[in-house]
């Protein structure tokens, strides 16, 4: 089946600022998407050339409809697996899915009452912005899966697992232009992953800011690219030590 | 990767933004052809400076060409040999800007790193260099990808008319902050203008000259009045769009053509005389009494 994607037009309809208290008025009240019909007609949605799983749903959980999102991340991102990341940049794409397939979704896992930045997670204000990508609720789930998706390992979503337990230190990485390359940051994260393992405290935004940072000052005189993942990962992991003996310590410095 | 002027530990050979080095020049040439299907790269390395070229030759360092395309996550480095190398970078993995940025790279630490091209300021001073240290970095590019398949459908135009369905609002709103130029008109103009677009043709280059028009005019003295930062309205699409659209008719929206432009005679070269056509048609509906149905 193709996924129905939002025109241009609806979308900007949608979006204009005059028409914003109307969109979340009806999507508060309204049980379902059908006020769509009503502002738009029968041309709402226009199929697209990208195929999805006929049986792709998605869990709900009315008391804790955060503790889905993980389940949710992986079915989607197998039920599009075609996908291309160019493809995957297009607002189009992910308005369509939220207001068509998963209405129900968004409505338990951005309710209105629950979520003050409502219009960040149910549209692109910034429109085709990484920004924006990682913040709507549909193409979040898709993103974070494909910038975690391992298929060297065992179970490929081990990383995307984590993350999802740990959207702080994600989302603060994904501004980091060396988070671009897959193997730097991946090998972030395993490092991460197994510092917490080993008993470390990565939740801390002292402390996995501390990492960036230290990447980043790295970064301004090497090119990290040319690292092998293992070389990166040792590094991390070793600035982690070196950032948790410091919060012992209360000393602040960098050694390369 | 936008690499910043800076200042680095040791010298670095990067004529765009320090003169560590004398006498020296490091770029790699590009030539680019972007088809429907990839972005093909051609690379060749122009070096001016022995000691970094001997460094390479006896493959302590390499020529690197940094590509990255930060909205869709791809990024790589290219070891270049001397000789130059070709790439093909699919257009599924990368969209808008790809940013690219030459390099020459230390493979191995370089314990007494020296080189007789550095500034009098670091005369017979060497430095303790680590693999993965920048030797020299060239000159920045950015290759924009202007798609001609769309990835989901049709390409769009760079209009768009919405409607306004708050009916507390009263007067048509132009928008050109976005990728198109957004006219949102209050609802019962909005249905009317739809009703009269889509059942009589004659009706176009009037409503043309009431909406697009202004429109126009009031994207183009924009642009006179932002002359100095132009770069804010580059990456949008109906600026690209306008830009190639003035160009067809003999007009350029660069900083120096602008401030000499007449808004209102360019909107009317872009739009083929929609004005003088719109007050035809007018004269034909509302006078000769031709008929469309609402």
């Amino acid at each position: 089946m193709k996924i129905n994607i939002l025109s241009e037009d609806v979308i900007l309809t949608l979006t204009s600022p005059e028409n914003q208290k109307l969109v979340l008025k009806e999507i508060k009240e309204k049980p379902d998407n059908s006020w769509l019909k009503d502002w738009f007609g029968d041309q709402v949605f226009i199929p697209s050339k990208i195929e999805i799983d006929d049986d792709l749903s998605f869990e709900i959980d009315k008391l804790n409809p955060e503790s889905t999102d993980f389940i949710n991340a992986k079915r989607l991102y197998e039920g599009i697996k075609g996908i291309t990341e160019s493809a995957a940049f297009d607002q189009r794409l992910w308005l369509g899915l939220t207001f068509d397939r998963f209405y129900d979704y968004m409505k338990n896992r951005f309710n209105v009452e629950r979520e003050a930045n409502l219009i960040n997670r149910w549209f692109m204000p910034e429109k085709n912005k990484k920004r924006s990508l990682y913040r709507q609720g549909i193409s979040m789930l898709w993103w974070y899966v494909y910038l975690t998706y391992d298929k060297e390992r065992e179970d490929p979503y081990e990383l995307t697992k984590f993350i999802f337990d740990h959207k702080d230190l994600f989302i603060n990485l994904n501004y980091r232009g060396y988070s671009n390359s897959k193997d730097i940051r991946l090998s972030i994260l395993q490092a991460l992953k197994d510092f917490e393992s080993d008993g470390g405290d990565v939740n801390k935004k002292s402390m996995f800011s501390g990492l960036y940072k230290y990447l980043s000052f790295l970064g301004g005189a090497y090119l990290l690219d040319i690292f092998s993942k293992e070389e990166i990962y040792e590094r991390c992991y070793a600035q982690l030590v070196r950032l948790s003996d410091q919060h012992s310590n209360r000393q602040y410095s960098f050694k390369l | 990767m936008r690499i910043k002027a800076k200042l680095f530990p040791y010298p670095v050979l990067a004529n765009s933004f320090n003169n560590d080095y004398i006498d020296s020049e490091f770029d790699i040439l590009l030539n680019q052809k972007i088809t429907r299907n990839s972005i093909i790269i051609k690379m060749l390395p122009q070096l001016m400076n022995n000691g970094l070229e001997q460094l390479i030759k006896d493959g302590k360092a390499s020529f690197f060409m940094h590509i990255e395309c930060p909205y869709t996550c791809f990024r790589e480095a290219y070891a270049i040999p001397f000789e130059g190398k070709m790439i093909e970078i699919s257009a599924d993995k990368v969209e808008g800007d790809i940013q690219l940025c030459p390099f020459i790279v230390a493979l191995g630490d370089l314990p007494d790193y020296t080189n007789d091209c550095f500034n009098k300021d670091y005369e017979n001073t060497s430095f303790y260099l680590e693999r993965g240290n920048i030797l020299a970095i060239g000159k920045e590019k950015t290759i924009t990808i202007e798609k001609e398949n769309d990835n989901l459908s049709n390409v769009p135009s760079i209009f768009a008319v919405t409607e306004i369905k708050d009916e507390n609002y009263e007067d048509i709103v132009i928008d050109y902050t976005g990728d198109k130029i957004c006219l949102r008109l209050p609802s019962i103009v909005f249905r009317k203008f739809v009703s009269m677009n889509q059942n009589n043709p004659n009706a176009q280059p009037v409503l043309h000259s009431m909406l697009i028009i202004p429109a126009l005019i009031k994207c183009i003295e924009e642009l006179k009045q932002k002359t100095d930062s132009l770069y804010e309205y580059e990456e949008r699409r109906w600026f690209k769009v306008l830009n190639k659209a003035a160009k067809n008719v003999g007009y350029e929206l660069n900083p120096e053509s602008l401030p000499n432009i007449d808004s209102f005679v360019l909107s009317q070269k872009i739009m083929e005389n929609t004005v003088g056509r719109g007050i035809i048609n007018l004269h034909k509906i509302a006078i000769e009494g031709e008929e469309y149905e609402d």
